[in-house]
């Protein structure tokens, strides 16, 4: 009998808690959205008061055009399909299909990296100057719990990675592991909180289309520079 | 006591879950965290595993169905080839209609499905897809150590193609799940981790005939898994097979609930 009524005591504890839980959880969603339309303005409004120089980016971000690609436009192989939701440094939502319309360049890397990412977020650089700096390069994180979009914001800014070019995105665990399928990117996130990945910068044609991809940080970038001037990029 | 505790978190993943996702509510097993010996050691041997919980049984067409009526972009028509290629749901008659193959009926798993449909799948149900150490704990429980039925598993990857029988028909695992063994093959999240790869500079160039070197035991258990990894080498994440389902996982944070282990 007194082991029923613990019994009975634990369950009713338990319930409560699975239901007090769940609805945090819940309210917590619901709360998150609100959150993120609220700060987007606020980052904006730093933005422009701490980096006057930047005003013209934000209003550069303002117009640019992140409309979902429709899906029945986007052709058959196009990683533009994944049409999860992601967050930028900007605190923005987006989907992928944002940047259709002209090729990008996607590499995927972690803040807390400071052997490899650099390296490769370098070499992303080096190709984007060299074929004059309006090449869009999408950096996704594979760890959104330290790289929040703030978090983002000075690593880019530490780094010289904060033109408008640069959109260091955040996605949810599964968006994540989806996007590094399509693109080919191994990652393993180990006991100590860091990473073990492959290098990889994949250039992603106007269509959403992989084009080519360049693996190891001593891989050759000639040939994405050749291909991104064939599909003559700085004309969007 | 411990059965109550499984039953509160079980409840708990079907709550969470509602609360957060699309689909309906997981028949879902509550596995304790605990700490798992990997055979194919990537960076350490013992793995710690948070508490989870995991599909009592593999997903089923009835419930694949549920989702693709939902979701019309991943309906056998619509699908694109980056996510799916030719096959994808080929057992079933129509988008929507399961049909009348022995493979397509209602509480049979699903197949034929690409990885991208399966975490697809389990991300509208609020879950994801196991990861592979997830996946391999809760597979060996009362088969490591276990000679006798590891060789009944042996067996039947030796002949895998039986017509596949209804999910949950056979006996449960010490943790109360089913099929694990048994039906069909299931993706898992990462299951491209252990791959043949190009970059010279990361842990993951692990080529076919060299995994066996990574063998940490020499238990038949352990070249189960073993074999489970050499399989997942041919897999692309675009293709399913006949023999290839999955089930899904589920986050779940109630600190030292059910700590206890398997029943």
């Amino acid at each position: 009998m007194k082991l029923a009524a613990i019994g009975a005591g634990v369950w009713f504890v338990g319930l409560a808690l699975t239901f007090a839980i769940a609805l945090a959880l819940a309210g917590a969603r619901s709360e998150t959205v609100d959150h993120v339309a609220g700060t987007h303005d606020h980052a904006h409004d730093n933005d422009a008061h701490d980096h006057d120089a930047h005003d013209h980016d934000a209003h550069d971000h303002d117009a640019h055009d992140h409309e979902p690609l429709p899906l029945t436009a986007a052709v058959d192989g196009s990683i533009y399909h994944l049409d999860h939701t992601w967050r930028d440094q900007h605190e923005r939502s987006l989907e992928l299909g944002a940047f259709a319309g002209a090729p990008i360049l996607v590499t995927m890397f972690y803040g807390n990296c400071q052997t490899a990412c650099p390296l490769l977020l370098h070499k992303a650089r080096l190709l984007q100057q060299e074929l004059g700096g309006a090449l869009a390069v999408v950096a996704v994180t594979f760890d959104p719990v330290s790289d929040t979009p703030e978090a983002m914001r000075h690593y880019a800014a530490e780094r010289g990675f904060d033109s408008d070019a640069w959109h260091f995105l955040m996605g949810s665990p599964t968006s994540i592991r989806m996007l590094a399928t399509l693109l080919g990117v191994q990652y393993h996130r180990r006991a100590d909180g860091h990473y073990d990945h492959s290098n990889l910068i994949a250039l992603v044609d106007a269509d959403g289309v992989i084009r080519m991809r360049t693996e190891g940080l001593s891989a050759d970038v000639a040939p994405i520079a050749a291909e991104i001037e064939r599909l003559d990029v700085l004309t969007h | 006591m411990r059965h109550l505790a499984s039953i509160i978190v079980t409840i708990a993943a079907s709550v969470l879950a509602s609360a957060l996702a699309q689909g309906p509510a997981p028949d879902a097993i509550a596995i304790p965290a605990g700490n798992f010996d990997t055979i194919l050691v990537i960076d350490e041997a013992t793995v710690a595993i948070e508490a989870f919980a995991l599909s009592r049984t593999p997903v089923t067409n009835t419930q694949y169905l549920a989702f693709v009526q939902d979701q019309e972009s991943w309906r056998r028509s619509e699908v694109p080839s980056v996510f799916a290629e030719r096959g994808y749901l080929r057992h079933w008659a129509e988008d929507l209609e399961l049909g009348d193959e022995t493979a397509a009926a209602p509480d049979a798993p699903v197949t034929n499905v690409s990885w991208y449909a399966a975490a697809s799948y389990c991300d509208w149900s609020g879950g994801r897809l196991p990861s592979e150490y997830e996946w391999e704990y809760v597979a060996g429980a009362g088969v490591r150590g276990d000679d006798a039925r590891a060789a009944q598993l042996f067996r039947w990857y030796s002949n895998p193609t039986a017509s596949l029988r209804s999910v949950g028909t056979g006996e449960p695992n010490p943790y109360g799940v089913h099929d694990l063994h048994g039906l069909v093959l299931e993706w898992v999240e990462d299951f491209e981790t252990v791959l043949p790869g190009e970059d010279e500079g990361t842990p993951f160039g692990i080529a076919c005939g060299a995994a066996a070197r990574l063998l940490a035991g020499n238990t038949l258990s352990d070249q189960l898994s073993l074999m489970r990894h050499i399989v997942r080498m041919n897999f692309s994440a675009n293709k399913g097979t006949s023999t290839l389902g999955f089930r899904c996982a589920w986050d779940v944070a109630l600190g030292g609930v059910y700590a206890e282990g398997p029943r």
